[in-house]
């Protein structure tokens, strides 16, 4: 939703919504502002008493309104462009993706205190397709022709609409002081922008080049108490991730968020039966023009599992074996992060900042060992899949998220040179392995509706560093975006 | 005797002068009481139009409530419809951001420009002028055709927008006409002119304000203020809660 208003429709609301005095020409001539001296003052009728808040939060009708996302992207890759026989002609991979999407949402606010809200989205290409068990049949053994019994099944083919519920909730409120909001939300615990371990809720992880993306929420129940006189908020949830589930399964969480001069600290406490036990911190402030924020958890127990000897003779268990959750039951595990922001908003300037530590990474030792193994293993386990792609998932699988020291920052420029013209880098990197991914970009907009980015994107480290894994090599590539019809109504 | 009358028209000229240097204080009091709705909330709408070379003109529409008992703002964007459903809450000097495409609270500084437009979030909050700069230089000016004070003011202290500004307030009626904000460099940032006024209950407010961003020519904001009122505010106006009921 971070595209220009049409020009149509903000044509329609400036007729409508501005004082006669907003439509006319900007004049900044003093001599014509200040041209006598007579008074300059009119008395105002003040408003009724709570209409304005009232407007806010009742409509006689409901409103519908939504978001839409048009581009088409070109791409063109190279997998090891210092390898001395590059070529800019001729890319190992190129293509074109189109790309269709839009965000439909209700909200009707019958009373003061109700209000109804949904959301749904769908995109490019609106159906997919999906094979279905449509019959199957026991087929007992027959000497010598089916020594085994076997069943023998029929499939179909459907064709299923790529439309997704986003999000579907109720607020209403007790005595204008306690806050509920049931259904399917988004629950923003942390104060990450890149990283947010105390995200434990949403069924989605940050995307750290998309951080400011709405995230994908469970259904749950959510209470807010804003602490009377103060800024103070105390929350408590209770998520419920199944259909059909037993009370006890239930998660549970509460968060209390308090104010202490210039800064705002947060903490809160996650349980779920047979989940790890969580604990985090929260801090926000701001140092003279720079904003700072940090969160940390304490978990007890992990989800996680490591994986102990990578080997083909493995193939029954994917070619790893793994540790057990259950073996670390009563184990501590820490992440933190903490990060800053600097906006010049006369300079058109952004810069962002964030570093995290992350136990439940693998240590050096045992990471380099794995890939080693995966190394050593590659032609016996390509062999054993019949298909190279299938080792390169395994070994992305495999390296994803391994190390325990990641750190972001991005830089952006609006108005370069021209006033459509902007200008960001997003850097990325994996500090246990020093590699990383940067990606360059310019962007112009051309008009309402229209606008062209180009972005160079690099994968930079040693040969098993987790972005040259991740990016199959030292790779660049270099895409055009074109956004077309992008905007909100 | 001719040169009496000079003596006698100096002397007079000098003891006017003193006597407005000894009231600047007053004045800037007055100036900042105008601004202060102690003791009642507020609530208005502004509408602002932004204008850049080579591009449409943008309108920002913001519903604001006040309350400056307890130096507190909730700003609510209207307009421009990409942007509906953001708003600000402010106590102290702590602003919160709340984004509804993200459905996040954030920390946000006061000297923010508000929507991308000239207008900062303090130019529609509470003035402190004497709590916050040093008189350095008073003269006599002209703004347009009227008469006018012009008062230099230094910053006190680093938690103002512009480290000096030179106001010019009209003489016979203490009104703001105009007001330059420099950096601490020296160079001139910003200046705003204010030809409207609405009296509300006694007190002055600009309901309309033409700002110039004197760094990029050709950039400027007008913005003004309707739908005013000093009816009581429900406290939950001043909430997260609020913010996140009123979002789209």
């Amino acid at each position: 939703m971070t595209a220009r208003f049409p020009i149509a429709v903000a044509a329609l609301a400036l007729a409508f919504a501005l004082p006669a005095a907003a439509q006319d020409s900007l004049s900044f001539s003093e001599d014509d502002l200040f041209g006598s001296e007579d008074d300059v003052v009119e008395t105002v009728t003040v408003s009724a008493e709570g209409s304005a808040v009232k407007s806010l939060l009742q409509a006689d009708s409901v409103r519908v309104g939504g978001s839409f996302a048009g581009r088409a992207t070109a791409s063109f890759d190279w997998n090891d462009p210092w390898a001395g026989d590059f070529d800019l002609a001729a890319p190992d991979s190129y293509g074109l993706a189109p790309a269709l999407s839009a965000l439909i949402f209700f909200d009707g606010r019958p009373t003061e205190s109700s209000r109804f809200y949904g959301s749904v989205k769908t995109s490019w290409p609106f159906a997919a397709p999906k094979t279905v068990l449509t019959g199957a049949t026991y087929l007992p053994s027959v000497p010598i022709v089916r020594p085994d019994p076997s069943v023998a099944t029929t499939t179909t083919t459907l064709s299923l609409p790529n439309i997704e519920v986003f999000e579907l909730f109720s607020d209403f409120s007790w005595n204008d002081s306690l806050y509920f909001r049931f259904g399917k939300q988004t629950i923003n615990w942390g104060v990450g922008y890149f990283f947010s371990p105390a995200n434990i809720m949403n069924l989605e992880a940050i995307d750290p080049l998309d951080p400011t993306a709405q995230l994908e929420g469970p259904v749950a129940l959510r209470a807010h108490f804003p602490i009377p006189g103060t800024q103070h908020n105390l929350w408590g949830y209770a998520v419920f991730d199944s259909e059909d589930m037993k009370p006890e399964e239930t998660a549970l969480a509460a968060k209390a968020e308090f104010v202490f001069g210039g800064w705002e600290l947060g903490v809160g406490g996650y349980y779920k039966k047979d989940d790890p036990l969580r604990g985090m911190l929260t801090a926000v402030g701001s140092v003279g023009q720079v904003r700072l924020f940090g969160e940390a958890t304490l978990q007890l127990g992990t989800s996680r599992t490591w994986v102990t000897e990578v080997s083909p003779a493995l193939a029954a268990t994917r070619f790893v074996t793994t540790t057990d959750t259950a073996d670390f039951d009563g184990t501590p595990f820490f992440k933190g992060t903490a990060g800053l922001s600097y906006t010049n908003s006369d300079a058109h300037i952004t810069v962002m900042g964030q570093y995290l530590f992350d136990q439940e990474g693998y240590a050096n030792a045992d990471r380099d060992a794995r890939i080693a193994e995966a190394r050593d293993s590659e032609d016996a386990i390509k062999a054993l899949l019949g298909d190279d792609a299938l080792y390169s998932l395994f070994l992305k699988g495999l390296i994803l998220n391994s190390g325990r020291h990641y750190a972001a920052v991005t830089f952006s420029k609006s108005e370069l040179l021209l006033d459509d013209l902007s200008f960001s880098l997003v850097a990325m990197g994996n500090l246990s392995d020093f590699s990383a991914y940067l990606k360059p970009s310019l962007s112009y907009a051309f008009f309402d509706g229209m606008s062209l980015s180009l972005s160079a994107a690099f994968a930079i480290g040693f040969d098993d560093g987790e972005y040259v894994v991740l990016n199959d090599g030292r790779a660049m590539g270099l895409t055009a975006a074109l956004t077309l019809g992008t905007g909100a109504f | 005797m001719k040169r009496i009358v000079t003596i006698a028209i100096l002397a007079i000229a000098a003891a006017s002068s003193a006597a407005f240097a000894q009231d600047v204080p007053k004045i800037i009091a007055e100036l900042d009481r105008q601004s202060d709705f102690t003791g009642k909330d507020f609530a208005a709408v502004y509408t602002i139009v932004s204008q850049k070379p080579g591009e449409k003109d943008s309108v920002t529409q913001v519903r604001m409530f006040r309350r400056d008992d307890k130096e507190q703002f909730a700003m609510l964007v209207v307009l421009p419809e990409v942007n509906k459903g953001q708003g600000y809450l402010r106590e102290d000097d702590n602003v919160w951001f709340y984004d509804p495409t993200s459905r996040k609270f954030s920390f946000s500084s006061i000297k923010e420009n508000i929507q991308n437009s000239e207008a900062k979030n303090s130019d529609l909050t509470k003035k402190s002028i004497l709590d916050d700069y040093d008189i350095i230089g008073t003269k006599d000016g002209a703004v347009g055709k009227i008469p006018v004070w012009v008062i230099d003011l230094k910053a006190k202290t680093k938690d103002v927008t512009y480290e000096r500004i030179v106001l010019y307030v009209r003489k016979d009626r203490t009104m703001l006409l105009k007001q330059e904000d420099f950096s601490v460099s020296g160079r001139l940032m910003r200046t705003s002119l204010y030809p409207k006024y609405a009296e509300i209950e006694g007190r002055l407010m600009p309901s309309q304000m033409l700002i110039v961003d004197e760094l990029n020519p050709g950039e400027r904001s007008q913005l003004t203020m309707t739908e005013q009122s000093l009816a009581p505010l429900p406290d939950k106006v001043f909430t997260k809660a609020f913010l996140e009921q009123v979002n789209k």
